[in-house]
């Protein structure tokens, strides 16, 4: 009962079916084939690399920076990283998580110098450069029947941007991974260049942060 | 199980990170300890709170204008060149040997394996010297005489006593012990004239050649025996071989000396009579060569060696 309680909510579950894990071992295999005609030359290859990932990296770029222009350098420069340094792969990680350790690092360092210039994070910018709502694309019928709890949800949505960004850069990423993206604690680490136990007392401390700067709210 | 450790694992189950063998003891725990079910709460009310910035999908108009910003970033970038392509298959073949480390210990194993085999080949098949081999041929072995008789009274019974002659053949260095000493034996117990020429020619060209010929018992019976064909042997070949054998030894040893000069006196084979007056020049200051000389220029019946004395005494006057 407790275990089914806790399980339940907004979270990712983290078993997957004996399908996802078939798919996943197959994309694995068309991306190694891929990564070796892209390593002799072909650009072909490369491109279609492009095309698998680049959604969900500027999806990550743009949840985790808030802001579109940012997000397409993130992904742009990640994807130049990775065509330059293709050859270095040695199919030691699959090529998601060699791509996510590119991008989350990019989007550390964004977050930092965002920090070392304080940047005012929840200033959310679209690529034209106005502001962008993101609450906009959610769809949510009863935003129109009740104003009230309309601007409810976007005073709710910007103090929670504002206690994302009062997390450390590192504790920022790591719970953007495990909470947004899905991603396992072991997957994380690996991203971020150190241990599973460490990623997992990263997102501790980030969840501890998180509650203690949203207690107020409501 | 501590509040602390199921606080923890609260946050880990609703992730689903939680091992299966944690889970029922924290539903346990969650069943007895109010503090940990508000927890629970408090990890559900963060979510919903969470729930209000979702991640948002990027927009195609956003997708398609990143596309095109790579791609022509990527078109700006120069093809790899051959070094580039180079340091590639490096890498990539560094990468194929740290991901396959049992193929790397295997390599690394045969590598050692073809060494140590390599080396014990050679090590067995290294050129070793000869060791000497001595041969038998009892079966034409010759009685060499009768010692002898003792017959038995009042019986046909009789002992006979006799030596016997084995033949054998001995296969060895020239450096060995044992094939001097038949040289040495062949020198004057030969069967055959070739065989005692050969046996002096041998021990004279090892002589020459400074092996074993200079000092210790061995070297001077070498010398000795080469002495001895020098002054008795009817051969002139063998004694010239002989008197060649012992051109080293005229200055330090007065015994080889006095041979010279006695073969120069009294050889009758003008050919070694000549080579002795060419082997003398190193000591032509000493009075019992000079005086030699002095013989033989005057009385050797051979114009030619009155001649060479003559010049080689003139040589040793000059020296003086």
């Amino acid at each position: 009962m407790a275990k089914a309680a806790t399980q339940s909510g907004t979270r990712n579950g983290g078993k997957l079916t004996e399908a996802q894990i078939a798919a996943r071992a197959q994309q694995r295999i068309e991306d190694d084939e891929l990564i070796r005609e892209a390593q002799r030359g072909q650009r072909t290859a490369f491109d279609a690399l492009v095309r698998r990932y680049d959604q969900s990296v500027l999806r990550l770029a743009l949840h985790m920076l808030g802001n579109e222009q940012d997000a397409q350098d993130v992904h742009q420069e990640a994807f130049i990283k990775a065509y330059r340094h293709l050859g270095n792969f040695r199919f030691e990680c699959s090529f998601y998580t060699w791509l996510y350790r590119i991008v989350t690092n990019l989007c550390l360092d964004q977050l930092r110098r965002r920090k070392s210039r304080r940047e005012d994070p929840a200033t959310v910018l679209d690529a034209s450069g106005g502001e962008m709502d993101l609450m906009a694309n959610i769809t949510d019928d009863r935003s129109m029947a009740n104003p009230a709890r309309e601007l409810d949800r976007k005073v709710m949505s910007q103090c929670i941007s504002e206690a994302l960004d009062k997390l450390t850069p590192r504790e920022r990423t790591a719970f953007e991974l495990k909470h947004y993206q899905g991603l396992k604690l072991r997957t994380i680490g690996e991203m971020l260049s150190t241990t599973e136990e460490t990623a997992k007392n990263t997102l501790f401390r980030a969840t501890r942060k998180l509650r203690a700067n949203l207690a107020g709210v409501r | 199980m501590k509040c602390e450790t199921a606080k923890e694992n609260i946050l880990l189950a609703s992730y689903g990170e939680l091992p299966d063998e944690d889970a029922i003891p924290l539903e346990q725990h969650l069943d007895g300890c109010e503090d940990c079910r508000g927890e629970l709460d408090a990890i559900r009310e963060l979510d919903e709170h969470l729930a209000l910035l979702p991640v948002v999908e990027p927009s195609p108009n956003l997708l398609a204008q990143a596309r095109v910003r790579l791609d022509e970033a990527l078109d700006e970038i120069p093809p790899h060149g051959v070094f580039t392509q180079l340091r590639r298959g490096l890498f990539a073949w560094i990468g194929h040997l740290q991901s396959a480390p049992a193929l790397a210990t295997l390599l690394i194993g045969v590598g050692f394996l073809a060494g140590n085999f390599t080396y014990r080949y050679e090590v067995a098949h290294t050129p070793k010297p000869k060791n000497t081999v001595t041969l038998s041929n009892p079966t034409q072995a010759t009685i060499a005489n009768v010692t002898g008789i003792v017959q038995t009274p009042n019986s046909e019974l009789v002992q006979v006593k006799y030596n016997k002659l084995v033949p054998e053949t001995m296969e060895g260095s020239l450096d060995s012990p044992e094939i001097r000493q038949l040289l040495l034996a062949g020198t004057n117990a030969a069967a055959t004239n070739g065989v005692r020429a050969d046996s002096v020619a041998l021990l004279a060209h090892e002589c020459r050649a400074g092996h074993a010929c200079t000092d210790g018992a061995e070297g001077q019976d070498i010398r000795s025996a080469l002495l001895v064909s020098l002054r008795y042997d009817k051969n002139a070949g063998v004694r010239m071989k002989a008197l060649e054998g012992l051109q080293h030894y005229v200055g330090q040893d007065q015994r080889v000396r006095d041979a010279v000069l006695e073969a120069l006196m009294h050889d009758s084979d003008a050919k070694v009579r000549t080579t002795a007056i060419g082997m003398l020049e190193p000591v032509q200051a000493d009075s019992s060569v000079r005086e030699v000389l002095r013989t033989v220029s005057t009385q050797d019946e051979n114009p030619y060696i009155r001649t060479a004395s003559y010049q080689a005494l003139q040589g040793a006057a000059d020296i003086q």
